[in-house]
C-alpha cells in the first residue's frame, strides 16, 4: 500500500529524468505568429500602418474538458504612425479599451473561457487585426456515460 | 515489475466508458475514454509507524521518510477489462471488469491487492515473526457520481488464503476548480476483519519470546482524509500536490509490531500525461 508511494524506486531515476526532458522538448507549443491581416484585403490594407497586435500567452490551458480556463493574457499592438484604436473582445460592439492619437498600446484581459477568444483592434474605419487566445486542454475527453450491463 | 506491467498495458490502449479509482477520478475528474499513463517525479514526505511495511524499522517512531522518487499513475482499458495503477489508491494493481454502467453509476469487479508481503524477521527482537504474505483480493467496487461529489464502496475478500478476511471500503470525495487549479478532498473509512489484522499484526503464542508478548488481534476501521490539488503546466505536463492522514485502528496500534497512531504522507511533483 503506502509502500510503493513513499519508497519508489529511485534507480529508474535517471531513466525518468531522460525521459522527462525528450518529453519537454516535444511538448513545446508552437508559438503562434501574431494575427497581424496585412496585405491580404481591404482590412489588411488599412492595417499597413499596424506593426504587431498581439496576445501573449496565446494559449490557456485547463485541466479537463470543459472546464472554464483562465489566464491573464497581455495585449499589446504597435503602429508605425498615430492614430486613435479601441480593443474588442470576440464581436461584442463595446470596446473595453481605447487609445487616441497612439502609436503603441497594451491591455490586460482576464480571460475566462470554455472556448477560444478573438480579440480586434478597431481604428475609426474598422477592425485592422485579430490576435486568438486558444483554449486547451491536459485530459480532452470528458465524461460520457451510457446505461448498460456489459456481457463481455 | 509494477512499472514494467503497467507500460506494458499502455501499449495497448482501448477505448472505454468507465470509473478509475475514487482518488484518480476525484483528482481529475472521470473521463469518457479513460485509458492514461501518467509518468513524473515527486517529492514524498511521510511516517508509517508498521513494523516491516515498506521496510519500516523498529524504534523509530516519529521519524519521517522523504524520498525523491518516480510516480506513475495509469489504466488500459478494452472492451470493459481493464488494469489500474493509481497512485493515491490503498490498492497497489487493479485488474477488473467493467459490468454495469449508468449516467451516474458504475459497477466493476475486481482483482486487487492492499498489502504486500511483510518480512519482520531480520529485525532485531522480531526474529521469531514469521513472513506474511501479501494478499489478493476479489470483489466489487461501485462509484456514485452526484455533480462534482462521488461515492466509491469496495466489498474484496482474500482468494489466496493470505488472510482469507475481508475488507470493505467507503470513501466519498468532492472537487472543486479555483482558477485553473482542482482541489479535491476525500474522506473514507475501511474495515479489516479480524482474520486480516490478526495475518499482519497478530503475534501467535508460537511467535512470542521472553520480550515480544503474543497478541490477539480484533477488527478494526481505518479513517482516512485527504485532500489535494492539479494544475496545468500546459497540454502534456501537469503538477500534483497532496496529502494524506490515516488514524490507525486501535486494535493495530496496541500490537506490538506497529509503532505509532496515525500514518501520513505529503507529495508534490510533476507529471507527463500520456493519452490514447
Amino acid at each position: 500500500m503506502y509502500g510503493l508511494r513513499i519508497a519508489r524506486v529511485l534507480s529508474t531515476l535517471t531513466a525518468l529524468c531522460t525521459l522527462l526532458f525528450v518529453s519537454t522538448v516535444s511538448a513545446q507549443n508552437p508559438v503562434q505568429s501574431p494575427n497581424l491581416r496585412s496585405g491580404e484585403n481591404h482590412e489588411g490594407d488599412r492595417a499597413s500602418g499596424l506593426q504587431e497586435f498581439n496576445a501573449k500567452p496565446n494559449k490557456c490551458v485547463a485541466l479537463r474538458k470543459g472546464q472554464v480556463c483562465y489566464q491573464r493574457v497581455l495585449l499589446r499592438f504597435k503602429a508605425r504612425t498615430k492614430g486613435d484604436y479601441c480593443l474588442h473582445v470576440e464581436n461584442n460592439v463595446n470596446p473595453v479599451q481605447c487609445w487616441n492619437n497612439v502609436t503603441t498600446g497594451k491591455y490586460r484581459y482576464e480571460l475566462e473561457s470554455r472556448e477560444n477568444v478573438q480579440f480586434a483592434l478597431h481604428d475609426s474605419a474598422g477592425r485592422v487585426a485579430v490576435a486568438v487566445v486558444t483554449v486547451a486542454w491536459v485530459y480532452k475527453n470528458s465524461a460520457r456515460r451510457r446505461t448498460t450491463w456489459r456481457i463481455f | 515489475m509494477k512499472n514494467v506491467m503497467v507500460l506494458t498495458a499502455a501499449l495497448l490502449i482501448g477505448q472505454g466508458v468507465q470509473a478509475a479509482d475514487i482518488a484518480r477520478d476525484i483528482r481529475e475528474g472521470e473521463l469518457d475514454n479513460a485509458s492514461f499513463f501518467e509518468l513524473g517525479i515527486g517529492v514524498f514526505v511521510g511516517e508509517l509507524p508498521l513494523l516491516g511495511f515498506n521496510g519500516q524499522e523498529p524504534d523509530v517512531s516519529g521519524d519521517v521518510n522523504l524520498s525523491i522518487s518516480a510516480g506513475l499513475q495509469a489504466r488500459l482499458e478494452y472492451r470493459g477489462f481493464f488494469a489500474e495503477v493509481i497512485e493515491d489508491s490503498f490498492s497497489d494493481i487493479t485488474l477488473g471488469y467493467n459490468a454495469y454502467v449508468t449516467e451516474d453509476t458504475s459497477l466493476d469487479i475486481v482483482a486487487t491487492t492492499w498489502f504486500q508481503h511483510i518480512s519482520r524477521d531480520e529485525y532485531a527482537g522480531f526474529e521469531s515473526i514469521t513472513d506474511r504474505d501479501g494478499d489478493i483480493l476479489i470483489g466489487l467496487r461501485s462509484n456514485h457520481y452526484f455533480g462534482d461529489n462521488q461515492l466509491q464502496l469496495e466489498l474484496f475478500h482474500d482468494v489466496v488464503d493470505a488472510h482469507d478476511g475481508f475488507v470493505a471500503a467507503a470513501q466519498v470525495g468532492r472537487r472543486f476548480q479555483y482558477r485553473n487549479w482542482n482541489f479535491h478532498g476525500l474522506a473514507g473509512l475501511r474495515y479489516f476483519s479480524e482474520k486480516v489484522v490478526q495475518h499482519y499484526f497478530g503475534v501467535s503464542e508460537a511467535e512470542s519470546t521472553a520480550t515480544l508478548a503474543a497478541y490477539n488481534a480484533d477488527h478494526g476501521f481505518l479513517p482516512t482524509l485527504q485532500f489535494g490539488g492539479t494544475v496545468p503546466i500546459n497540454e502534456n505536463w501537469i503538477f500534483r500536490t497532496g496529502a494524506e492522514y490515516s488514524h490507525l485502528p486501535s486494535t493495530v496500534r496496541d500490537s506490538p509490531l506497529a509503532q505509532g497512531d496515525s500514518l501520513y504522507v505529503l507529495q508534490a511533483g510533476v507529471y507527463r500525461v500520456f493519452q490514447p
